[in-house]
């Protein structure tokens, strides 16, 4: 595609947001997300992520990590160790006050991703909107990103796969993580398989650069925190009711 | 001056085992890493913890010790030292051959071997992986001319320059090489900036140790026993070059780098790793094979310092990836997926079988060349 | 004689390749002539002599697309094709693509090409997979 292809896709893509908001009636807020036309590439404009609430989130329950295997077909295979996990429920416990969190932990969705700095062909690449997939059809399964990952949010595919979903290929000798449910982001769903799955609503779906999203206003209202900040990675998935 | 004769090696009982030796490595680690390809890495060790398994620690030793096995070469033609010179043309050829060895155990422990040629198409810059596919490639070239400069009496004059070439280049292919584990910030075992500088050191003793070996196995016995002690004297001293730079490593984690428990678990834990640090790196890796030089048993002494290099990097890879990464400071994390806990790993014979390919491919490279071509020095 | 050794060796040699490679004779059609197992819609993207050369760079361009961007209209998406060209028969089965008779199959096992995309993703139509999604 051109340069002059995609600035006249943003050109026209922000002159169809004005139109849409002048047509609305002054006062009247929308609340859904603006699904994206099936034409149209993901943009900058968005950056989605996830808020998580950890006060919310109940020990013993791994209903977002249920979710989120029927979502993609994720089936266990040859044990725990070389299954895939693209979401997994960590418990973490204070090691002098013995205060206990607990948290679904997944891909961050960096802003500076390190598995994209260090992969050698590319596969492994942050989309416009703030995603980070890998391209499996360019990944050669040299695990360099597992390697790099500071959250151990990828997973190799250690054996043939059979029967995948059509919404998420995957196959053996390369390597995965969540894709934020980015099929359905496409499709223009307000929600990811997890988020929708969890009884208790912590974890907040949206677009981190719209101030009206649900999950700015609740990340102006009480913040919200990185894992493994020192890093500095810029994630897309935050965490509340973690000490700061 | 008496001009100085080479001579290509007699097929004698060592060409015949070492040639034997070599296919028979081959065939094994072709049915390991057909295996491993057709079924998949969960036939391995590795699993989503442990990522880089055995074979990752094979090429990466070896890789380091093709660098280090130009060291011969590099001392005769940077440092115009006459008395390496005969010994120059061997050295490059072995440094090809371990490259090669270790490349080969690399691409076939690879997810999709088969998508060599996107690995060859698609580069990602800001990948140092990326730029060591470069570098190693580069290194076989130019190395391939230096020993073309060395072999051919019509492009002698080009001889030192591209000695001098060859050596800067090797110099960053190990920097390069360490730097695979420099920048990966994630795991305190690596996010160290001694990653490249310690493995230009590890790479010159280890890279001695192998070319002592060819030397010792194929070399005129007369002609060996004159470069033997000086050879050796020099195996003592890279040797301890290298234990020093290891004593750093695990001074600047410990001082510098707050990683005071990943060394306890590293050098006094109660898994493997210590015994491989202090057991067969510091005792058999270092320690006895400086006695041993002492007393001319070259060889036994080169095994040893090669045995105590894999030890080192097997406790450095396997390790690294073992120990686990924090989630949040001050907390132990559990979970379904080896949080907190200190991943197991040990490697399955498919591994090793694949791993052995590697020596293999680097003996069958080195052997053939000495007999296709004048390498060594003839004493007539 | 040797001359008539040599002529009979390659005799058999080209005997032999020969009947290795079989021959094309295009997709597996039925009395009617109709592409087996039959398409659903009325007509192609492209007429078939065009998808027949291009579509493999159709689906490659259409790969990128979708990956890095996120473009996914149907026209040339895998799973479209697939939706439309692998369709059950009376009793509810697809042939797999290890089938012969599995529309891709059926020309990429005549002409030798191997083709990579099943191994990861689905053969089979979407509409197959409705009972997981709803579970």
């Amino acid at each position: 595609m051109s340069h002059f292809d995609s600035y006249r896709r943003r050109l026209l893509g922000a002159a169809s947001a004005t139109l849409a908001g002048l047509t609305i009636a002054p006062g009247v807020l929308l609340q859904t997300v603006q699904a994206k036309a099936d034409n149209e590439a993901a943009s900058s404009q968005q950056r989605w992520g996830l808020l998580i609430d950890t006060n919310l989130c109940e020990p013993g329950c791994d209903k977002c990590v249920t979710a989120c295997n029927q979502e993609h077909g994720l089936r266990p295979l040859h044990g725990p160790e070389t299954d895939a996990q693209w979401i997994r429920k960590v418990s973490l416990k204070h090691k002098q006050s013995g205060h206990e969190l607990h948290m679904p932990v997944m891909c961050q969705h960096c802003g500076e991703p390190p598995c994209v700095d260090v992969c050698p062909t590319g596969a492994s690449f942050k989309r416009a909107d703030g995603i980070v997939l890998v391209d499996r059809h360019i990944c050669i399964g040299c695990r360099y990103c597992m390697m790099a990952c500071p959250y151990k949010a990828r997973s190799f595919v250690h054996e043939k796969l059979t029967d995948q979903l059509p919404r998420a290929p995957r196959g053996k000798g390369t390597v995965e993580a969540c894709t934020l449910c980015v099929h359905r982001i496409d499709r223009g769903d307000d929600n990811t398989a997890c988020s929708e799955a969890c009884p208790n609503t912590a974890m907040t779906f949206g677009d981190l650069k719209d101030p009206a999203s649900e999950i700015s206003q609740k990340l102006a209202q009480l913040g919200g925190q990185e894992l493994r900040k020192k890093l500095k990675l810029d994630t897309g998935v935050r965490y509340q009711g973690i000490p700061a | 001056m008496v001009t100085q004769r080479y001579q290509p090696i007699t097929t004698s009982s060592a060409y015949k085992l070492s040639m034997v030796i070599a296919l028979v490595g081959l065939c094994i680690s072709g049915l390991g890493a057909f295996n491993m390809e057709h079924e998949g890495h969960h036939i391995t060790g590795m699993s989503n913890q442990v990522i880089w398994g055995m074979p990752h620690v094979i090429a990466i030793f070896l890789i380091v010790s093709a660098s280090g096995a130009l060291n011969v070469a590099s001392i005769a033609s940077v440092f115009n030292k006459d008395f390496y010179k005969p010994l120059a043309r061997l050295s490059a050829v072995v440094a090809v051959a371990l490259l090669v060895g270790g490349l080969a155990v690399i691409l076939l422990d690879l997810g999709r071997p088969d998508r060599l040629l996107i690995a060859m198409t698609h580069y990602n810059f800001s990948s140092i992986f990326a730029w060591n596919i470069i570098l190693y490639t580069g290194f076989v070239g130019l190395t391939l001319v230096y020993l073309w400069t060395m072999l051919d009496w019509q492009v002698e004059q080009y001889k030192r320059i591209a000695g001098i070439a060859a050596f800067c280049w090797r110099l960053i292919l190990t920097a390069g090489t360490g730097s695979i584990f420099g920048v990966l910030i994630a795991r305190e075992a690596y996010n160290i900036a001694i990653m490249g500088p310690m493995f230009i050191v590890l790479s010159l003793a280890y890279g001695l140790a192998f070319y002592l070996i060819v030397l010792d196995l194929f070399m005129d016995k007369e002609e060996f026993t004159k470069v033997e002690q000086r050879l050796s004297r020099l195996l003592v001293v890279l040797v301890l070059c290298g234990l020093a730079v290891s004593v750093i490593y695990h001074l600047a984690n410990w001082f510098l780098f707050d990683a005071q428990s990943f060394e306890f678990f590293l050098l006094a834990s109660d898994e493997v790793y210590p015994w491989l640090l202090w057991g067969v790196h510091l005792t058999l890796g270092c320690i006895l094979p400086i006695l041993l030089l002492h007393k001319h048993k070259t060889i036994l002494a080169s095994l040893l310092v090669i045995i105590g290099g894999v030890a080192q990097f097997y406790a450095l890879v396997i390790g690294g990836q073992s120990y686990p990464m924090p989630l949040l400071e001050g907390y132990a994390a559990t979970s379904t997926f080896s949080d907190g806990i200190i991943a197991s790993y040990s490697p399955s014979h498919w591994e090793l079988m694949l791993g052995s390919g590697g020596f293999a491919v680097a003996l069958l490279i080195t052997v053939f060349t000495m007999r296709l071509f004048r390498l060594l020095p003839s004493s007539r | 004689m040797l001359k008539l050794v040599n002529i009979v060796l390659l005799f058999l040699l080209v005997w032999f390749t020969h009947s290795l490679a079989g021959e094309y004779s295009g997709p597996n059609r039925d009395a009617e002539g109709n592409i087996v197992p039959t398409p659903k819609g009325e007509a192609c993207i492209a007429p078939v002599a065009e998808m027949r050369r291009e579509h493999m760079n159709m689906l490659l361009h259409k790969r990128d697309q979708t990956m890095r961007e996120g473009i996914r209209t149907k026209k040339a998406s895998l799973t479209e094709c697939i939706n439309c060209h692998v369709t059950p028969d009376a009793s509810g089965n697809v042939a797999r693509i290890d089938n012969k008779q599995h529309f891709c199959a059926s020309c990429h096992v005549a002409a030798s090409v191997s083709i990579d995309c099943f191994s990861c993703h689905a053969d089979r139509p979407a509409s197959m997979f409705s009972q997981q999604v709803s579970e």
